[in-house]
């Protein structure tokens, strides 16, 4: 299987994470310099996870979690398969769910819900199916698109630039930065990424995953810092503060980049779908290992989709979407089933053979 | 083989799901949209008066978009208990759906509350098209008034409005008012100075006889004579004048320019004033609050300055003319009108926000004590 150079795996994070960036909803009660200072303490604690699966890596190179165990004992390891399947699944569901819910909100008149479903389910199955190959490359264009499109919104807010709506006029500053690490933390879905496809990348790939969340961590702060500065309370009321943002971005030549960021977005939706959709995919496979893996492919994609309608269809997507996600899964599968497998698992013939 | 063949599939799904389902869809043709530039919103008797300025594409003149012989321009107006309701009525009116995403100007009249901004702009939030960036005015008398004068021939008047207002700013004349400005403050003191537009009627007493007058000359024109305070969501009595609006834009740091007329060696002289640089600073100096200018300008003379002495002199002119504009409007704003439309309350919170929220329910009478020292730099040019 071809693997993933480490520009190519720092790319494709950044295009996981930046799907999330571009579709956050603020809660009500956020406080953008506490968001911000959360974010910083989140990508802290991500170090240390991502320095746990650096010696995970280390000691078995060829295997992630999941192959490791399987390797070992073929119940345990169904059962950290299936739950890296579960959580690979949930993720997939949002972001099918979020795509179609804004999908909906933007253009209600045109599209009918169950037809913006089955299109992106369908993109991200061909996006799986392409292989690790393409999914590393197309992750490097669509990084510079993104890059681009951020840009274009921070250079045309820059007159608008000042730090006096940064505040921490809050009755309680300490729980804020504290409920919105773990906020950031449970947006972090990379993180099982990671440990999934770290056998799968050449190179350092621990030390292109730090690289990566401090990358992420800049863009992060950037995009939250300009919304903030150039929205202000308006971010409370926007059902997109990204998009809103770059609906009120001008420059000499054009006017309104909501279109250009939109376009990158569906791009970066049908992307990140197509990752999970691959480690889904396989996660089936050793679980079921006589499955085909088009076939893995496409059942893990119908599943979520299937399940984002009972939803999206008598329109109760709001209820799930402001919920978000636990960062308890993650800490699991991101920290505690590669630290257990460095206590319990002892180093085997099978697992210290190179490719 | 199997895996090319599945993709192969998978793409002829995505294409067959598209045509097919791309039929279930409400399509709203070009021919069914009307597009809107300009709204004005009457508030009187608990009923909205919106008129609204669209684009009438019947006319001779709709084939180019510019056009000297027809007027391309249309005003529909309907009332309603809120403006989304007018807004309905209209598009009942005209039998088509109004579009947005070109509304350039939204034009109030002074009864207008604005205390709440998410539920007076609901049809714009809840628009995704509406650009944030559209100007808010007041008119003088009424809304409607401002949407049925016919400007200048050959453009929009929506066009006519914005160059106005963002010329006015641009001299130092009046202060911009935007939609983000009053939506980015929604949960925050709402203190906001928003330019008033008034028509000035065409002169008609000279010699000449009235047909005799191009059509352009016969035309009224727009004008900002004065920038109305908002205080808390209501309009005040007090006004600030050119010199007060130019005042506010040298204090906030948003000023490009200005032009006055000095006397200099008793003579009037012409000065334009350009921004160089800008500091806004709030200290506490033992309990009371000290807001600081650093402003640094440059003086742009009719008359050419060589010697120092003289440039000394010009300087010490614009910079008292500066200092009175600027103590001016702080005092009327602040003292006289409690409008902190300087975004003091931001730079106290951003500073000291365990105070803001100690004060938070009395801040007029933390703003009101707020005193201004001002440290003016000019150089002649």
């Amino acid at each position: 299987m071809k693997k993933l150079t480490p520009s190519q795996f720092f790319a494709m994070l950044i295009c996981t994470r930046a799907f999330s960036m571009m579709t956050f909803l603020p809660e009500s009660t956020a406080n953008a310099l506490e968001l911000m200072l959360g974010t910083m303490l989140s990508t802290a604690f991500q170090i240390v996870m991502i320095c746990g699966m650096a010696a995970f890596h280390k000691r078995f190179p060829n295997d992630d979690p999941c192959t490791l165990v399987v390797s070992r004992s073929k119940w345990a390891g169904r059962g950290v398969c299936t739950m890296y399947l579960a959580y690979f699944l949930t993720v997939s569901f949002y972001v099918i769910g979020t795509f179609t819910y804004f999908m909906d909100y933007y253009f209600s008149d045109y599209i009918p819900r169950l037809m913006i479903v089955l299109s992106v389910a369908a993109c991200g199955i061909y996006v799986a199916m392409s292989g690790l190959g393409v999914i590393g490359k197309t992750g490097t264009v669509l990084f510079v698109l993104f890059l681009f499109v951020t840009s274009i919104l921070v250079i045309s807010s820059l007159e608008d630039f000042t730090f006096v709506d940064f505040h921490l006029a809050e009755r309680n500053v300490g729980k804020g930065i504290f409920h919105s690490a773990v906020s950031e933390l449970a947006r972090s879905s990379y993180l099982a990424v990671i440990a999934f496809l770290l056998p799968s990348t050449k190179g350092n790939a621990a030390k292109t995953s730090v690289y990566f969340l401090l990358t992420r961590l800049a863009l992060v702060e950037i995009v939250l810092g300009f919304i903030t500065m150039i929205l202000g309370d308006y971010t409370l009321l926007a059902k997109l503060p990204f998009f809103a943002l770059a609906a009120f971005s001008r420059t000499a030549i054009i006017e309104r980049y909501d279109a250009a960021v939109m376009g990158v977005w569906v791009m970066l939706s049908v992307y990140k779908l197509g990752v999970y959709f691959h480690c889904s995919g396989r996660c089936l496979r050793y679980v079921f290992p006589k499955l085909g893996s088009g076939s893995g492919v496409i059942i893990t994609a119908v599943i979520p989709a299937a399940a984002t309608l009972f939803w999206l269809l008598p329109h109760k997507w709001e209820s799930i979407a402001y919920a978000g996600l636990s960062p308890i899964p993650l800490i699991f599968l991101g920290g505690v089933i590669p630290l257990l497998c460095l206590i319990f698992v002892k180093k085997g013939a099978r697992s210290d053979e190179k490719a | 083989m199997k895996k090319r063949k599945i993709q192969v599939a998978v793409v002829l799904f995505i294409a067959a799901v598209t045509l097919l389902f791309s039929s279930f869809g409400r399509q709203v043709d070009i021919e069914e949209r009307v597009l809107c530039h300009a709204m004005g919103v009457d508030y009187e008797n608990g009923e909205y008066n919106v008129s609204l300025q669209v684009f009438k594409t019947q006319s001779m003149g709709s084939d180019t978009p510019l056009d000297v012989s027809q007027s391309n321009i249309q005003t529909v107006n309907c009332k309603g208990r809120s403006i989304r309701d007018a807004i309905e009525g209209c598009q009942y009116q005209i039998g088509r759906e109004i579009f947005f995403g070109h509304l350039q100007i939204i034009c109030f009249n002074k009864n207008t509350d604005f205390s709440s901004p998410e539920e007076l702009f609901s049809f714009a939030i809840k628009d995704k098209n509406v650009f944030l960036g559209v100007e808010l005015c007041l008119a003088e008398n009424t809304a409607e008034e401002l949407m049925n004068v016919q400007l200048t021939r050959g453009t929009m008047s929506s066009e006519n409005f914005t160059q106005v207002i963002k010329m006015g700013v641009k001299n130092g004349v009046t202060v911009e008012c935007r939609l983000i400005d009053l939506l980015s403050c929604i949960r925050s003191p709402q203190y906001i100075a928003m330019p008033v537009i008034s028509i000035k009627q065409p002169l008609g007493d000279f010699a000449e006889s009235h047909e005799e007058k191009s059509a352009e000359q016969q035309e009224p024109l727009l004008e900002i004579k004065k920038t109305a305070l908002i205080r808390k969501g209501t309009v005040l009595e007090s006004y600030l004048s050119h010199a007060d609006a130019s005042g506010c834009l040298w204090l906030t740091g948003k000023a490009e320019q200005y032009s006055d007329i000095i006397e200099y060696n008793g003579s009037p002289m012409d000065v334009r004033i350009t921004s160089d640089s800008h500091s806004l600073k709030l200290d506490n100096e033992n309990g009371r609050l000290v807001c600081r200018l650093k402003l640094s300008v440059l003086a742009h003379t009719s008359l050419d300055i060589r010697d120092e002495k003289s440039s000394d002199k010009v300087a010490a002119l614009v910079k008292q003319r500066l200092e009175e504009n600027i103590t001016g409007v702080w005092n009327k704003a602040m003292y006289e009108n409690r409008t902190d439309i300087f975004d003091v309350w931001r730079l106290f919170r951003h500073k000291y926000p365990q105070s803001y929220l100690k004060y938070a329910d009395r801040l007029d009478e933390v703003l009101g004590s707020v005193e201004l020292e001002t440290d003016i730099t000019c150089r002649v040019s």
